[in-house]
């Protein structure tokens, strides 16, 4: 299986993945970051409720597979 | 039978001391309880949702797990078995299986017919006890993976489980240290903590990151910090149960 890196970004904190994970395909991948973002965002969503995540898929070339934003905020 | 001359490290007797201590004439019964033994590879199923089990099965070598598969196709896993665990020993009261048991590596499990499982409890009636109590830790492993799974965010929740293994393993010897054998892919410990594979993987550079563990490829896990992994867990070990064993 190809291995995919997901490059995540906290409010404007980037950590890069120097692992990656074995994946079926990019369409995979994709979804895979998708609920990732969601889980982070739930992780982090009492600690401080506003949030911007970032997920840069790439693939073992280095090439963009896609990208997965999530913004939450309060608007009171 | 197993193999004679292995009293100490039956893996029956090792699993039922580490939660309640055992008689020579116990330990000498467990040794020639007689089951068939069998090598399996990993990813194995043993036995599956809605089979009609005749026999029990005890971990011998390798590491299983419980799971069931919903019809959309998403796994869920509900436990971890090492050395010295009858998973199905529910089948002896309960004839159809509501979930499967699988290995997750080569394992060496025993094949115990019912029958002769509850001759040998109304033999030793105070290892049907044990069993009992070892049917109600198995239980509160599932409140507390409840709670992990339910509430706790990721860092905690892989951090719980790796804990809870460190002590289970340790209870039964299995441990080298602070190191014990975890040949749980990412994608299975996905399953087990009802994350995506993504957000693990991150979760575990994280852990390595604090320095509160060390992985090796061939699924060895070294806990470097094992006060601030509690700690991070917000592990209490009381549900697991453990009795201290006699030195």
């Amino acid at each position: 299986m190809p291995r995919f890196f997901f490059d995540t970004t906290l409010n404007n904190v980037t950590e890069p993945d120097r692992e990656g994970v074995e994946l079926h395909d990019a369409k995979t991948a994709r979804q895979e970051a998708v609920r990732a973002t969601a889980e982070m965002a739930k992780d982090l969503a009492h600690r401080s409720p506003e949030q911007d995540i970032t997920i840069q898929v790439r693939d073992e070339a280095g090439e963009r597979v896609g990208t997965v934003r999530l913004t939450l905020r309060i608007d009171a | 039978m197993f193999p004679a001359g292995h009293a100490n490290s039956h893996p029956l007797i090792r699993k039922l001391e580490s939660i309640a201590p055992l008689s020579d004439d116990e330990r000498q019964a467990i040794v020639t309880l007689p089951m068939t033994i069998r090598d399996l590879n990993a990813d194995q199923d043993i036995i599956r949702d809605q089979d009609r089990p005749s026999q029990c099965c005890l971990i011998i070598e390798g590491f299983a797990c419980r799971y069931k598969v919903l019809p959309g196709g998403k796994r869920q896993i509900f436990s971890f078995h090492t050395p010295g665990d009858i998973p199905d020993l529910q089948s002896l009261h309960l004839q159809v299986m509501d979930h499967s048991l699988g290995t997750l590596v080569r394992s060496k499990v025993g094949f115990i017919p019912h029958e002769t499982v509850q001759e040998f409890i109304r033999a030793h009636p105070r290892i049907g006890d044990i069993f009992w109590r070892d049917t109600l830790i198995d239980a509160a492993i599932f409140r507390e993976w409840v709670a992990n799974i339910g509430r706790r965010e990721a860092y905690e929740r892989i951090a719980h489980l790796f804990c809870e293994l460190f002590m289970r393993l340790r209870a039964i010897g299995l441990n080298d240290g602070n190191s014990f054998p975890m040949p749980i892919t990412q994608s299975e410990l996905a399953d087990a903590t009802g994350l995506s594979t993504v957000h693990v993987n991150r979760t575990m550079q994280d852990l390595r990151a604090s320095g509160l563990i060390k992985t090796t490829k061939k699924g060895v896990v070294t806990i470097l910090d094992w006060e601030a992994l509690q700690k991070a867990a917000e592990f209490d070990p009381t549900y697991l149960h453990l009795q201290k064993r006699a030195a």
